[in-house]
């Protein structure tokens, strides 16, 4: 399915979904949006990118290993469940900073928690694709 | 107490991590941990008089009551001190065994992770304490044998003794349980304490408690794993399946004989089965010729021996047993080790290549003449007095004792007569075949333990002083129940135990002196026959993988629409079922549409999803029938928007999309689409499908009628903006209230991922070849 008009379309609509799923991710605690549909926005930019140029140009634009994503996604959701323990609160427990971060919002331990479950999801979509994708 | 317990696994952590980077400095640093392990240990020497205990407990789960728990009285006193010593002698012996090995560290760290749980065992002072131990030394016994695992049989041969023990174990952990709810305790003190006359259970106890015990300690028709089980290195053989590992079931036995020994059949059952294994396994071993399953047939008899004497249960007979249990971890222990010398310098096993070996490998060759002195029961060696002992015990016996008087005798003569050909044949005989290698003396860690050990059984009788009053006496009371002392006289008087014991080394010298001609006589002992418990076991085993065969063939058939037809009609039949069971019809259907004007457009998706699926039926190609099902998801998605929860709606459209994706990429491999062509197939799937969507109409009707307001709803929504600081309770509810739930689902979704890369490079390995 190589076809140049998607090739090129994706290559410039690419760095758009992934700019999206920033802004779907951040405005998700307050309005639709969140961890996991903003990893699967993300995703899909990857899936037609692999469609159009390939596995192994895809992993070049990502640069990181899908299954690194996975692990590390699940490093850092793992992190901030159990930071919170270090210092004397329930495992789990949300902390929050005292202020708003400019056009981010307000930042705590389920923002870092979120932030893992988008980088696993994003890493498990991409590695299902691009081993179906591979085997051909 | 609890780093001296559980410092074991933590040595075994640094062992498996740094001994290839300085593996003589770890293997000697595992040895001082060890010894000082035991030091720790010794200086509880003394501090436990007669029937006291003492407990040491630690919280673990507090929210489940559950405690650590190390309970120490006499008898695990007497475990402890045995299993430390012995593990330190043998990591000494391992370091040189061991040396150039590359997979050294695995060994040391199963040793030592085997060392922790047999400590664990049997200061166990709560009963699933007691299980979790048991197991792991199962579990490491089966890490050991399978050491070698790049040889079949060794492999086989640790699956079975796992198979066997740990099968064993499942039914101690169903005996303990019942224990425990007679007791109302799961606590060793209380229970030991308990009287169990009056409960429901005792015969299915009695069963299952004995289940565990024999199939630990190797007794018939369990046996046949343990001679298989020297496959494993030499050390493990001396250390796990003769010294402690097998001795977890006479400790079982021990610790519960006063709670146990009341139920009818409790003693019967024990000296019937520990007298033939007795005689049984005697004879077995005489018929050998590799050392190594000579000695552990006599380790199986040995069990038998102690089994059957404590099922005599009087006090001479468990003082017999309880010596004999000592006596037999120090000659068998020494004797292994010697086996291991030979087989590492002369490069074989088999006693008709060894002989006059004493010149070439004197230090090994002292050890094993006095293991074997000790394991004839000559005096002054200790197994003289345990033999006495068992001689007496059963003469006094107040039923079945002529059973129990004949098995030891007989067994106890070809003790004699192996003890011979050990001692006297490979070291002083001459030999029928050269061994393939030139043997050369064993370096200084390899004859130091047997000498060490061998030593101590035969001089241990005469300095008992010191050994009696503070070991022997106090677990010795406590197995019997009553403050006890022990007499290791051995001078009786001239007496019938006496005449006994002369008529024993008559007939053992003349065992020695007819071996071939006996071995001849008695080789149809050591054939395969179809009954034996062994052969049963492999034809089990056939049988198991052969109906999983059958099975996985049925169910995971490789057609999807045969899995989904299975799915789907255990759904309806267990969901249906329930429902029609719990009489939940619901009350009120609908009967006119809720159609209100102003939001006709609703009825575009609708509208949508309805051609979709006409257009699913009407299909021919697998492309035009994902696509008309598309539709129907993207209808779906869009209702969602009507009735606000846009939240749900995206996740739907998206991962929607990222379905059709992947199918689409899929479509390609698939071979060409067939509709279903049997009439009958066709027609069940109708009706399961009519069937499906009918339940799930009528659940969907209930659900309407459920009050849609709950006190969790208030929660959420009051609560989300206070306490999860967002005003979007779907996402607070994901990543604060309940992100716990979400926690599980990434590991799962990562799991998932490490299967699928699993299963691809599966795949393209296949094409490959």
């Amino acid at each position: 399915m190589k076809t140049l008009i998607l090739a090129r379309a994706v290559r410039v609509l690419l760095p758009v979904f992934v700019l999206f799923s920033i802004y779907i991710f951040f405005r998700g605690h307050n309005l639709p949006g969140g961890g996991f549909i903003a990893a699967l926005t993300a995703s899909i930019g990857y899936i037609l990118y692999a469609m159009a140029s390939g596995v192994s140009e895809t992993e070049k634009v990502l640069r990181i290993e899908a299954m690194t994503l996975i692990s590390s996604g699940l490093l850092v959701s793992f992190a901030s469940a159990i930071f919170p323990l270090f210092v004397g609160y329930h495992f789990l427990e949300g902390l929050w900073l005292p202020f708003k971060i400019p056009l981010i919002g307000k930042v705590g331990t389920p923002t870092i928690f979120d932030l893992g479950v988008y980088l696993l999801v994003v890493g498990i979509t991409l590695k299902i694709t691009f081993s179906i994708i591979e085997e051909d | 107490m609890l780093i001296a317990v559980l410092g074991g696994y933590l040595l075994a952590l640094i062992c498996a991590l740094f001994y290839r980077k300085f593996p003589r400095l770890i293997g000697y640093l595992s040895v001082v941990g060890v010894a000082s392990m035991a030091a720790y240990f010794f200086t509880f020497w003394g501090s436990i008089h007669a029937t006291e205990s003492q407990s040491f407990a630690y919280r673990w789960v507090p929210s489940l009551d559950v405690d650590l728990v190390f309970y120490l009285d006499g008898l695990s006193l007497f475990f402890i001190l045995l299993i430390s010593v012995f593990g330190t002698l043998i990591l000494l012996y391992t370091v040189g065994y061991m040396k150039g090995n590359p997979q050294a560290n695995r060994f040391f760290a199963y040793m030592l992770i085997f060392m922790a749980s047999m400590l664990g065992l049997v200061m166990s002072g709560n009963i699933i304490q007691l299980y979790i131990f048991w197991e792991l030394t199962s579990i490491s016994s089966y890490l050991l044998i399978g050491f070698n695992n790049d040889q079949k049989k060794a492999r086989r041969s640790a699956q079975q003794a796992l198979l066997v023990t740990a099968g064993g174990g499942l039914a101690l952990l169903a005996g303990l349980i019942l224990i425990s709810m007679s007791v109302e305790s799961y606590n060793m003190a209380e229970i030991l304490q308990a009287d169990l006359s009056q409960s429901p259970h005792l015969q299915a106890i009695l069963v299952l408690i004995l289940l565990g015990a024999f199939t630990k300690s190797a007794q018939f028709p369990f046996h046949f794993w343990l001679p298989n089980a020297m496959a494993a290195p030499t050390p493990v053989s001396a250390f796990l399946h003769s010294a402690t590992m097998v001795k977890a079931g006479i400790f079982l036995l021990l610790r519960f004989q006063p709670l146990l020994s009341d139920i009818a059949g409790w003693s019967t059952t024990l000296m019937l089965v520990g007298s033939f294994t007795m005689v049984f396994a005697a004879v077995l071993s005489f018929v050998q010729f590799d050392i190594k399953r000579i000695l552990a047939y006599i380790t199986v008899s040995a069990l038998g021996l102690m089994v059957a004497a404590i099922g005599i249960g009087s006090d001479i007979a468990l003082k017999a047993a309880f010596l004999y249990l000592l006596v037999h971890a120090l000659y068998k222990g020494s004797l292994f080790l010697v086996a291991g010398n030979l087989d590492h310098e002369s490069g074989t096993k088999d006693i008709r290549k060894l002989g006059r070996l004493a010149k070439k490998m004197p230090w090994t060759a002292a050890a094993a003449v006095m293991a074997s002195f000790c394991m004839a029961g000559f005096p002054p060696a200790l197994g003289f007095i345990a033999k006495e002992k068992l001689y007496e015990a059963g003469l006094h016996a107040p039923h079945l004792g002529w059973v129990v008087t004949t098995a030891s005798f007989t067994a106890s003569a070809l003790y004699v007569g192996i003890a011979f050909i050990i001692g006297y044949g490979i070291f002083f005989g001459k030999k029928a075949q050269s061994p393939p290698k030139k043997p050369h003396p064993a370096p200084w860690m390899m004859w130091l333990p047997p000498i060490l050990m061998a030593g101590t059984g035969l001089f241990i009788g005469i300095l008992n002083g010191w050994l009696k009053t503070d070991i022997l006496n106090p677990a010795l009371s406590n197995i019997i129940g009553k403050a006890t002392e022990v007499d290791l006289k051995f001078w009786h008087g001239f007496n019938w135990v006496l005449v006994l014991s002369l008529v024993t080394y008559l007939v053992g010298f003349g065992v020695f002196m007819f071996r071939d001609k006996l071995r001849r006589a008695f080789s149809f002992a050591g054939q395969d026959y179809r009954i034996a418990p062994e052969h049963l076991y492999f034809k089990g085993l056939d049988k198991l993988t052969a109906l999983s065969r059958v099975a996985s063939v049925f169910f995971q058939n490789g057609y999807l629409r045969n899995y989904i037809f299975t799915i789907f009609t255990f759904l309806v039949v267990l969901v249906g079922g329930t429902y029609f069971y719990m009489g939940l019809t619901p009350e009120r259907i609908e009967t006119s549409l809720p159609i209100s004007y102003n939001r006709l457009y609703e009825f575009i998706p609708l509208t949508i999803m309805l051609l979709g699926i006409v257009m699913v039926f009407y299909s021919r190609s697998r492309l035009n029938i994902l696509l008309s099902a598309s539709m129907l998801g993207f209808g779906v998605a869009s209702v969602f928007v009507f009735f606000s929860a846009p939240d749900v709606s995206m996740t739907q459209f998206l991962v929607e999309t990222i379905t059709v994706v992947l199918f689409m990429l899929i479509l390609n491999r698939l071979p060409q689409h067939e509709a279903i062509d049997s009439q009958k197939r066709r027609f069940s799937h109708i009706i399961l499908a009519l069937l499906f969507g009918g339940l799930m109409t009528l659940i969907l009707l209930n659900i309407r009628e459920v009050p849609l307001e709950s006190e969790f709803k208030d929660f959420y929504l009051t609560q989300s903006k206070p306490k999860g600081k967002g005003e979007n309770v779907v996402n607070v509810i994901l990543i604060d209230f309940r992100a716990l739930d979400t926690l599980g689902e990434i590991t799962v979704l990562g799991i998932t991922a490490i299967g699928i890369v699993a299963l691809s490079s599966l795949n393209i390995k296949k094409k490959k070849e």
